[in-house]
């Protein structure tokens, strides 16, 4: 049954105020007069299929959504506007919003086409209050790190990709550009699910700091679904929301008891003083153990080999052995300063240690995302001028559309006949 | 089916595979020239021919009234667009959802499995046409575009 005009009119009206845009916004996004906005949100000027999909980019939603019978008012963006209505100001992170949910949808729908299962395990809930205090905060982060990694049995091992393990937990990663200041997001969509988007375009943005920032929204997802978005944003890093995720993070990538037994395989943080008692049967005699002075000190090559082994920065490899307490402050300091001299650096290039390709990392998900769109291209399920378009929302540039495409056609050549799709 | 001429001209609704062929070929008038058929653009196609002198021979085209452009506003057809959008690009999305929901013919030069498939769903393969066709209906009729016409069937289609 389809919609009335008077009901997509009242449709289009709540979900421009959902985005808090104004008339004269829509006006100046579509390149039409407010009144013809205001008539088309009375009902009194017929919408087009061209004005409709215009809109429906503009307030982060699908055009099917506006024509269904029933109209879910309450999107994945909803609460992350009401949460935090500054964004309705910052043109830029609209954009990238709008962009984010345009390819959410279209990566949803190829695995759709594809018929590919995605798992979708029940997550896991945390029955705690919001932390009142920083130490309950890192206290609960660092419990969920411990009891996720026990729940899907990760051991003391260091994590595999980040991405994988989030989307075989339901939950649907990209990495796309967002204003400099937030390192990622999570939105709870009722089309795409959990959706995690990590700043590949911030400032410094490296692989290693895209698995924290992995690790570091799944936390959200974990904890904070009830209001369905959450927005990290560096500037933010005393909120308490924000605290438990990086301590939720740091422990999930480094857990404590691997990397206390990786620090003890190179023969260090052992107690500067051991002190034990050996007992015949009759009395105690009491035994100390003394290391070599300096010898279980922690060296920057340690540090540096600690972060190369959990696939992590050295900078966060040292802010967790501070907090498990292998390094005291004076230590953590000194090393800080080496880092900061760019010794960490030499000597990861000395101990032969592989550079993370950062490059690689910040284009996963493109990859990801055109390797689908070309499948379902070669198996049918899409046409060409969809393949293409779906190359252009990814920015790929005319001679890469050019490959993207004749891509496509080999593929769907060397499927030949098999698929038995009659012409 | 709304949209029917009275006249029982055929409506063909064209897509940008056809436009471009027909405009590298400077032969977008014989659409106007065709006695019997009316060719109709969507939106979505006008604004998929973005090389500036097709863009231009399309508008001029246009002002002409060798064809028309059409807007899709019935709620039916942009939800059959809507879905077909996932399919399909803007263009053959518009007018695929034109064809099917006002019974008329889509003309196009994709030769896509995919693409053929979801026509022949939705409005059966008798009622898809090519550049080729056009250009037979131009030949079969007697005429100074008749010329024209020949010159059109090798630039279309594989």
């Amino acid at each position: 049954m389809p919609i009335t005009q008077e009901e997509l009119a009242r449709r289009l009206r709540a979900a421009r105020e959902a985005r808090h845009l104004t008339q004269e916004d829509v006006a100046g996004h579509l390149g039409a007069s407010r009144s013809t906005v205001a008539q088309m949100e009375l009902g009194k000027r017929a919408v087009s299929s061209l004005e409709l999909d215009a809109l429906a980019y503009l307030y982060g939603r699908d055009v099917r959504e506006l024509l269904a019978e029933e109209f879910r008012e309450e999107d994945g963006l909803f609460a992350l506007f009401r949460l935090h209505p500054e964004v309705s100001k910052d043109e830029n992170f609209q954009t990238a919003l709008r962009q984010t949910m345009a390819l959410g949808r279209e990566i949803t729908n190829l695995e759709r086409l594809l018929k590919i299962e995605r798992d979708r395990p029940p997550l896991p809930v945390y029955p705690v209050r919001p932390p009142q205090t920083r130490g309950e905060a890192v206290q609960q982060g660092e419990q969920a790190a411990e009891d996720e990694r026990r729940r899907l049995e990760l051991g003391n091992a260091p994590l595999p990709d980040l991405a994988q393990l989030l989307e075989s937990q339901g939950v649907r990663t990209a990495q796309l550009p967002l204003p400099d200041d937030v390192s990622g997001l999570t939105l709870f969509d009722p089309e795409i699910g959990p959706f995690v988007v990590i700043n590949n375009r911030a400032p410094g943005h490296s692989r290693l700091r895209c698995r924290f920032s992995y690790a570091h929204e799944y936390c959200h997802v974990l904890f904070d679904r009830q209001q369905k978005a959450a927005i990290s944003r560096t500037s933010q890093n005393t909120n308490l929301l924000e605290v438990r995720a990086n301590a939720f993070a740091a422990a999930f990538l480094m857990p404590a008891k691997g990397v206390q037994e990786f620090v003890h395989r190179l023969g260090k943080g052992r107690p500067s003083r051991v002190q034990t008692e050996v007992f015949n049967e009759e009395e105690a005699l009491r035994v100390e153990a003394r290391p070599q002075p300096g010898s279980q000190a922690i060296q920057m090559h340690d540090a540096v080999l600690l972060a190369d082994y959990f696939g992590v920065s050295r900078l966060a490899a040292l802010y967790r052995l501070k907090n498990l307490d292998v390094l005291s402050q004076r230590e953590l300091e000194a090393l800080k300063q080496q880092e900061e001299e760019g010794e960490g650096r030499k000597l990861a290039t000395l101990l032969g240690l592989a550079k993370p390709d950062d490059e690689a990392s910040r284009a996963e998900f493109r990859h990801r995302f055109l390797a689908l769109a070309v499948e379902a291209f070669r198996r049918d399920e899409i046409t060409r001028s969809k393949l293409r378009e779906l190359a252009e929302m990814l920015g790929a540039l005319p001679e890469e559309l050019e490959d993207i495409l004749s891509l496509g056609d080999s593929a769907r050549e060397r499927a030949g006949d098999g698929l038995g799709v009659s012409e | 089916m709304r949209g029917e001429s009275p006249a029982a001209a055929k409506v063909v609704v064209v897509d940008a595979t056809v436009i471009i062929h027909l405009a590298k070929a400077e032969r977008l008038h014989l659409l106007g020239a065709l006695q019997g058929w009316e060719f109709v653009v969507p939106d979505q196609v006008v604004e998929e021919v973005t090389y500036p002198e097709q863009a231009a021979t399309l508008k001029a085209a246009l002002a002409a009234g060798h064809l028309r452009q059409e807007s899709s506003t019935d709620t039916t057809e942009i939800a059959l667009y809507a879905e077909l959008r996932t399919r399909m690009g803007k263009g053959e999305a518009a007018c695929l959802a034109m064809a099917a929901t006002r019974g008329w013919l889509l003309a196009s030069d994709d030769r896509g499995r995919a693409f053929r498939r979801l026509v022949h769903e939705r409005i059966g393969p008798d009622r898809l046409i090519d550049t080729a066709r056009i250009a037979e209906a131009a030949r079969e009729k007697e005429g100074a575009f008749a010329d024209d016409a020949t010159h059109i069937p090798e630039l279309a289609g594989d």
